[in-house]
């Protein structure tokens, strides 16, 4: 399982092992400021992100974000 | 006119029911009219107010042997007797004895409704299983200490039978205080008047920390249990793979009833029509741009182009959703448990929870 | 900054044919008090009325209570931002009603949590509003005006009710003079007391209704602030208000801050008071990161405090910015109290905290918003709505204002509970 949330800390907190960090915690994988389109390809990025971390190896929780690893 | 005389059932194990030590553990519910050893105690302490009319007893062992089953069958004895108060032990330290004790009282309770009362030592198994279903009044590891947790019992049985509300709390309901009443607290919350302010408390004890005082804190959090990492997935185009959210989307009408706030469910729905008619029950957070496009909350559309590009093996077609908004953390940790294993039983490769 | 209220106790409230002041009682010209709030044109009309302690009234769709309060020595200089032109609150003499309330309400709301108020039964034992002479209004909406435009505008005419009142109290006896005093440039730095600040997070984007901030702060939307240094007096005269909806806090509150006040009072005795930070909570993770490095810079390396206040607006998300700032906080070495509000009544206070970091060792309950409690008190009249109101529960069942009991979350009861921390309420366990 990986969870993308806005807040990843209390995912960290209680123990979840793989988290991107979302959007906002109004539009975890959208935001309302883009076209529809830019919209789509951001929420690709988040879902390929989600999909990379769930082929990883971790040893305990890890915040992935689409800025950095 | 006088007080009607209350009628109060006791139920005690084979050996304070005198049926008999630790060979007649395995003996099956037997009833005795009246008050049976403790049960003589306890009635002196309630005077007049109330007369046992029935003990009932049970063998710690027969109990144990299937709880679930011996409660009901328990209740219905118990309910024959039409009580007003229910008593049980106290079990002192004894495991299985305050496992039963702690089963009927919740049994009696849910379906009778009347008061359920008590008495346990810390360590007792049965004590944190049943602290939310009955009163569980604080008891030694020894029987030695009866008398006290007799008339402990009888005076937390007053407190519940008055009218008497708790007006040191907020909702004022019939509540006494768990330290007043020496008795476990049963897992509520509640806003308590104070003589000092959330400002005043809040000044008093930041100042003895910075002068190296000793300072109490109103909460002392939890630490977590690491959860071993699951393998990772070898190769998402073979995958099936489930979405999951807790922003709150179901479909138009909440079928299931989902609660906006302290929302204690959750519901499985076909992925694909979910986004045809939807509505968002959170009131956690503004849901307009989740409403205007659900995808930016469960992300459907980028899922089946994925499965579309071979990039993803198939999408799950039931989509698990509940509303995570200022809830019950023990209940969403059985929400998640009940998920995870539907979700297994269906053979899902993997999950995606998002999340607002 | 030197700040002077100057209470008043107004024992009664009349209506009469002039507004002014005598014997303790305030006559209020009603028509006059009208005319002022029609003067927006986004306002078709008003209803006003006058409610006692102890009437069988019920009032509905309340979006803010305000303390009436004038400034005395100087002209434009009410709610600076909201009503007078900008310039910075909280110095001079401002005059302060006490024993009155205005209260706003919003009869053709389309928001489904509103907040309500009874002046008699168990709301008004809990409510400090339910024992004051209350003046209650409730415009409707003028054609073609924007849902949220109007709600603007009804919680300026409570402003403009606010000060409007305090004026024409003029003429009662002064009862009490608090003088708030803080040169936060010139504070002794001798001295060896603690330096105390107050982090106050005044406000979460995450309700925002309609997708559209509230004008909290100087009469602006406060989304997108950074966090930024006030001087305490600054909240106390009007320069911060309350949302455009009840949420465990209103205007009221505000003008009287609970902490504020507090760290003023133990001024110079066992602490300095060196100033507020006051900031928002984020929806976005990246703002909230940079917001918590940001407030913790400003309360060690401008502020020079060695201790701070972490005080919580409503929500559960907002623990997090706050946890966040904690945690940067203790990193460069100031130490913190951080209020905590546990949202569910079922659980343990551990079982409901956000937030675990080991260096956040103080932690205050500041109430558990969302306690429901049930009211079985039925009112025989209603302001800002009617018997067939919908009052609001997260169990998807209907109950009206009308019904004989209704179950409803204790932050949306003005005065029960307050974010500023004047409540005196603590979470315990059962």
């Amino acid at each position: 399982m990986v969870q993308i949330t806005a807040i990843p800390n209390i995912a960290q907190m209680v123990g979840v092992n793989r988290i991107v960090q979302g959007r906002a915690v109004t539009n975890p994988l959208g935001d309302p400021t883009l076209t529809k389109e830019q919209e789509k390809e951001l929420r690709r990025e988040y879902v390929l992100k989600a999909l990379g971390l769930l082929q990883k190896d971790v040893e305990g929780p890890t915040v992935v974000t689409l800025e950095k690893e | 006119m006088a007080e009607k005389k209350l009628r109060v059932v006791h139920y005690l194990n084979q050996f304070f029911g005198q049926v008999g030590g630790e060979e007649k553990a395995t003996a099956g519910f037997v009833v005795k009219e009246g008050p049976v050893g403790p049960g003589l105690a306890l009635q002196k302490g309630l005077g007049d107010r109330a007369e046992i009319v029935a003990t009932v007893i049970c063998g710690d062992d027969f109990f144990a042997g299937n709880p679930d089953k011996n409660a009901e069958e328990g209740l219905k004895l118990v309910a024959s007797y039409q009580p007003d108060l229910f008593f049980a032990g106290p079990a002192f330290a004894g495991g299985r004895y305050g496992v039963a004790c702690g089963a009927m009282c919740k049994a009696v309770n849910g379906e009778l409704g009347i008061p359920v009362i008590t008495g346990m030592y810390e360590e007792n198994p049965g004590m944190d299983i049943y602290r939310k279903y009955a009163f569980i009044c604080k008891a030694p590891n020894s029987a030695r200490g009866m008398a006290e947790v007799i008339g402990n019992m009888t005076r937390l049985a007053f407190r519940l039978i008055s009218s008497e509300k708790e007006t040191r709390i907020l909702t004022q309901e019939n509540l006494p205080k768990p330290e007043e009443y020496n008795y476990f607290s049963r897992n509520l919350l509640r806003n308590a008047y104070c003589d000092k302010s959330i400002a005043e408390r809040a000044v008093e004890k930041l100042v003895a920390k910075l002068q190296g005082k000793p300072f109490e804190s109103e909460v002392n959090p939890p630490r977590f249990e690491k959860v071993p990492p699951p393998a990772p997935i070898k190769d998402p185009s073979k995958c099936e793979i489930a979405l999951i959210s807790d922003g709150g989307l179901v479909p138009k009408g909440n079928p299931d009833g989902l609660a906006t706030r302290s929302n204690l469910k959750w519901g499985a729905y076909d992925i694909e029509a979910i986004f045809h008619e939807y509505e968002v029950a959170h009131a956690g957070y503004f849901n307009d741009h989740v409403l205007a496009r659900p995808e930016r909350l469960v992300p459907f559309d980028v899922m089946r182009d994925l499965v579309k590009e071979g990039k993803i093996g198939k999408l799950h077609r039931t989509f698990f959703s509940t509303s995570g908004n200022c809830t019950v953390s023990k209940r969403c940790g059985e929400m998640g448990e009940e998920m995870g294993a539907e979700i297994k039983k269906r053979d899902v490769d993997a999950a995606i929870l998002t999340s607002t | 900054m030197r700040l002077e209220i100057e209470s008043i106790d107004i024992k009664d409230i009349q209506a009469g044919s002039k507004t002014y002041g005598k014997g303790g009682v305030l006559y209020i010209n009603l028509k006059e008090l009208e005319e002022l709030i029609l003067r927006d044109p986004r306002i078709k009309s008003v209803e006003i009325n006058l409610v006692y302690p102890g009437d069988k009234v019920r009032i509905l769709n309340i979006l803010d209570v305000i303390q009436p309060r004038c400034k005395i020595d100087k002209v434009g200089a009410d709610f600076p931002g909201f009503i007078g032109k900008m310039q910075i609150a909280g110095s001079g003499r401002t005059r302060s009603l006490r024993g009155v309330a205005i209260i706003v309400s919003n009869p053709c709301t389309n928001r489904k949590e509103n907040a309500l108020l009874d002046m008699a039964g168990p709301i008004a034992e809990m409510s400090p509003y339910g024992k004051m002479r209350n003046v209650i209004i409730a415009p409707t909406i003028a054609a073609d005006v924007k849902e949220r435009d109007f709600e603007d505008a009804a919680r300026i005419a409570g402003l403009k009710a606010a000060i409007y009142l305090a004026r024409g109290a003029e003429g009662n006896p002064v009862s009490e003079v608090e003088v708030y005093d803080l040169d936060i440039p010139n504070l002794d730095k001798k001295s060896n007391l603690p330096r105390m600040a107050c982090y106050y997070q005044l406000y979460s984007p995450q309700f925002d209704y309609l997708a559209i901030s509230d004008p909290c702060f100087y009469g602006t939307h406060a989304t997108h602030m950074m966090p930024t240094i006030l001087h305490p007096n600054e909240v106390l005269d009007g320069g911060v208000v309350g949302w455009l909806a009840i949420k465990a806090l209103d205007t009221y509150s505000i003008q009287n801050h609970g902490v504020i006040k507090e760290l003023y009072r133990h001024h110079g005795r066992d602490l300095i008071f060196v100033g507020v930070v006051c900031a928002v909570a984020n929806v976005e993770p990246v703002p909230r990161a940079r917001g918590a490095c940001m407030a913790a810079n400003l309360l060690k390396n401008v502020l020079g405090a060695d201790g701070v206040i972490l005080m919580k607006i409503l929500g559960g998300m907002p623990h997090i910015d706050l946890a966040l700032t904690g945690e940067e906080c203790e990193k460069v070495g100031v130490k913190t109290a951080i209020f905590t509000q546990p949202l569910t009544s079922f659980g343990t206070l551990a079982d409901t905290i956000l937030f675990n970091a080991q260096s956040l060792d103080l932690i205050i309950t500041s109430s558990a918003t969302f306690e429901r409690t049930k009211i079985p008190w039925k009112p025989e009249k209603f302001l800002g709505g009617s018997a067939q109101t919908r009052i609001f529960c997260p169990d998807p069942i209907t109950q009206y204002a009308g019904d004989p009991v209704i179950d409803i979350e204790e932050y949306l009861l003005p005065g029960v509970l307050d974010c500023t921390g004047s409540a005196k309420v603590i979470v315990k366990e059962y």
